[in-house]
């Protein structure tokens, strides 16, 4: 039992005995696995530690940001895993609690807080790449008052696992760029959908291709107003940078401290070992730097405000950096680096090395490129002209 | 000639052996593999590390191993054509002996390392290939071990275009070759490697080059940005510089003279350049070049394990010198 008024030192109880628990299905090395992503999503909902700060009334606890963001720091202490339906959690709970009708609130909120409905997001299409303003998949609206929705949305996280999709919409033809989208909420089980796994190149299939073939979604499925889309999707893109951001922070710490040992452990002549070092104090003092930004971020969030700009540079740092603590890892493997991720029940240390060095290929290309990442920097802080082609003006 | 026979050779690897075909991953016994091999012999291109083609073309070396790099060969040519069949030319009794079986029928896969180097991973073909393990001994003695291909033990390889195995502890048969026939030897074929590393890394950053022409966001190509078109400027300089390099060990090479100091820099440059490029390749692709369809992540693969496995020649060099 998980008491609201002694949240933290019962959850924190509850935390390593479900972890044990967990840690016998599945291996920490398997932390980022479906399999295990969703039991630990179950395991999370059945004992009410999600919801957290939602309204009572939406079956949540109301507790302050403040605790949500330490119940998160303490999860990635732990080394817990992600769970699976953290879309959902992160990104469309808040936005639905803001911009949702009752309706869609009470259809909605439930199937989240209970697990029973998993959530993918569907922003990204062929060729639009970062820039989301361009989105093709379009909307019309029929006689009956619904919209026949027809498109193609790639590189949609989970999408083969999920059952409910937001998606950006153009529901007015004649809009250019970020005018005259939607957000709309489509089930993934209507006729017209059709969902293509992708493979990475760890040789996993985390992502989906996402084909709407005239898909009926009802007006009640759209939220906020028509056209209103690109301020939600930039509403809900602030939660995900504020809160949700601190556990990857954890993580970086805590591989940071793997490097560590591993160097400290490596057999490497004494001159090497100099230079060694001097690479891992930069690295270091990154990790430092991205932890107090992570920090004023999170304060800002817990005072009710959005990290704004902060999130970009906070984005980019730690995305880099992360790129740089497993490059550094993988060298210090030595010949092991030459196995690969599926080897993980001869070589599970290295193996799992080398999947995070390969995985860590994609942190500066998801949730906004690096490219894009300077460019906000560039020209919202230096006041730089912005690096833009015509259609945009 | 000389252009013609890199354009031959560039046909042959690029026509029979194209990228769809490194995917495959096929062993040496593969029908595709074996009538590549048996072309490769009749063209007179395993002995390209030899004394008569290295007198008249040794100055492309660096293209030939480009060519082998660009199409990710699955074939240990390598390892055959510029260290085994240079070392058979210089000591024939390796294959007398019955040591080394002939290289036209059984392709050769060698692990060039000390015993301080001792995990013992090597490039697994399957079974109708030939295992090896060139080791320095004592007092300039090197010593080259058979090992049976069913000692071999398989393993999930990071590249996922060749196999990855492990020699077992007891080899089938050893003999006994001197320092001043290896280490001239070992130093082209090292050169050879690294230029192979050197040609994956550039046909990958070709790709992304070509990509950024193309693919357009916020409204033109995305090679116009400037954050795009300069880290290819500096990729693609970092392998050019990593060609000089190259091309300086293997003069001093032609000339036999052993130059572990070139051969350091050549590995440093072609090493960072080679995984900066690739590294780049996926992201100016952006999520088409995380795919596993997408050829760009088979490339960072193969540069990586380069990296590896000419790190041990070049040590082997350096602590000869």
């Amino acid at each position: 039992m998980i008491r609201t008024s002694h949240f933290l030192d019962d959850a924190a109880t509850w935390l390593g005995e479900a972890l044990t628990l967990l840690r016998a299905q599945h291996a920490e090395a398997a932390s980022h696995t479906p399999s295990c992503r969703q039991d630990w999503n179950r395991m999370l909902c059945d004992t009410d530690l999600v919801a957290l700060t939602w309204p009572e009334d939406r079956g949540g606890r109301a507790l302050p940001t403040a605790t949500l963001i330490a119940f998160h720091e303490m999860c990635a202490r732990h080394r817990a895993p992600q769970p699976i339906n953290s879309i959902a959690h992160a990104i469309l709970a808040p936005t639905l609690l803001m911009f949702g009708t009752s309706e869609q609130k009470a259809r909605f909120l439930p199937g989240i807080r209970n697990g029973t409905e998993i959530w993918c997001q569907g922003y990204s299409e062929p060729r639009t790449g970062s820039d989301l303003s361009s989105v093709r998949t379009r909307a019309a609206r029929q006689s009956n008052g619904h919209w026949l929705l027809n498109g193609h949305k790639i590189w949609t996280t989970q999408g083969h696992l999920a059952k409910w999709c937001f998606a950006l919409v153009r529901t007015d033809p004649a809009g250019v760029a970020h005018r005259g989208l939607s957000f709309m909420l489509v089930d993934m089980q209507a006729p017209g959908v059709r969902v293509e796994p992708i493979r990475q190149l760890t040789g996993e299939t985390d992502y989906a291709e996402v084909f709407f073939e005239n898909v009926e979604v009802p007006a009640n499925q759209v939220l906020g107003a028509e056209g209103e889309g690109w301020r939600i999707a930039m509403a809900a893109a602030e939660y995900e940078r504020g809160v949700y951001f601190l556990p990857r922070v954890v993580m970086l710490e805590q591989e940071l401290a793997q490097l560590q040992d591993e160097l400290a452990a490596a057999a490497v002549p004494p001159a090497e070992r100099h230079v060694l070092e001097h690479r891992l104090q930069s690295i270091v003092d990154l990790c430092r730097v991205v932890r107090s930004r992570v920090d004023k971020v999170l304060d800002a969030v817990a005072a009710g405000e959005t990290p704004g700009i902060e999130g970009a540079m906070l984005k980019l740092l730690w995305s880099e950096t992360r790129q740089q603590v497993q490059e550094f890892r993988l060298e210090l493997l030595g010949e092991s680096a030459l196995l690969g991720p599926e080897a993980i029940d001869s070589h599970p240390e290295s193996a799992a090395v080398v999947r995070e060095f390969l995985w860590s290929r994609a942190e500066t290309i998801v949730a906004g490129t690096s490219e894009i990442q300077r460019n906000i920097v560039a020209e919202r802080t230096l006041g730089l002209p912005k690096d833009r082609g015509a259609h945009a003006k | 000639m000389t252009t013609l026979l890199l354009s031959t050779f560039g046909r042959l690897v690029g026509e029979r052996h194209p990228i769809a075909q490194a995917r495959k991953a096929l062993p040496c016994d593969a029908p595709a593999q074996q009538a590549l091999w048996s072309e490769l012999a009749d063209g007179g291109w395993l002995d390209a590390g030899c004394r008569d083609f290295q007198q008249e073309n040794g100055a492309h070396t660096l293209l030939l191993g480009e060519i082998t790099g660009r199409s990710l060969m699955t074939l240990p040519y390598a390892s055959t054509a510029f260290l085994l069949m240079p070392l058979l030319e210089a000591d024939a009794r390796l294959l007398a002996d019955g040591l080394v079986s002939p290289l036209r029928d059984f392709p050769a896969s060698v692990r060039c390392s000390s015993v301080q180097q001792d995990d013992g991973w090597i490039e697994h073909f399957g079974e109708a290939a030939q295992y090896l393990h060139l080791l320095p001994v004592e007092d300039g003695a090197w010593r080259l071990e058979r090992h049976a291909p069913s000692t071999v033990a398989v393993l999930p390889g990071m590249d996922p275009t060749i196999g990855l195995g492990r020699l077992g502890q007891v080899a089938v048969t050893a003999g006994t070759l001197t320092s001043q026939v290896v280490l001239p030897v070992l130093q082209r074929h090292f050169a050879f490697e690294l230029a192979h590393l050197v040609g994956a890394a550039g046909a990958s950053l070709d790709m992304a080059i070509a990509y950024a022409k193309e693919r357009e966001q916020f409204g033109r190509p995305i090679g116009q940005f400037q954050a795009v078109k300069h880290a290819l400027v500096d990729a693609w300089m970092g392998l050019d510089n990593a060609r000089y390099a190259l091309r300086s060990l293997l003069s001093a090479t032609a000339d036999g003279t052993l130059a572990p100091d070139l051969a350091g820099t050549a590995h440093r440059l072609a090493v960072s350049a080679g995984r900066r490029a690739c590294k780049l390749a996926i992201q100016v692709h952006g999520g088409i070049g995380f795919a596993w369809e997408h050829d760009a992540h088979l490339y960072l693969k193969r540069v990586y394990h380069l990296a590896i496995t000419t790190q041990r020649s070049l040590g082997l060099l350096q602590a000869a010198a």
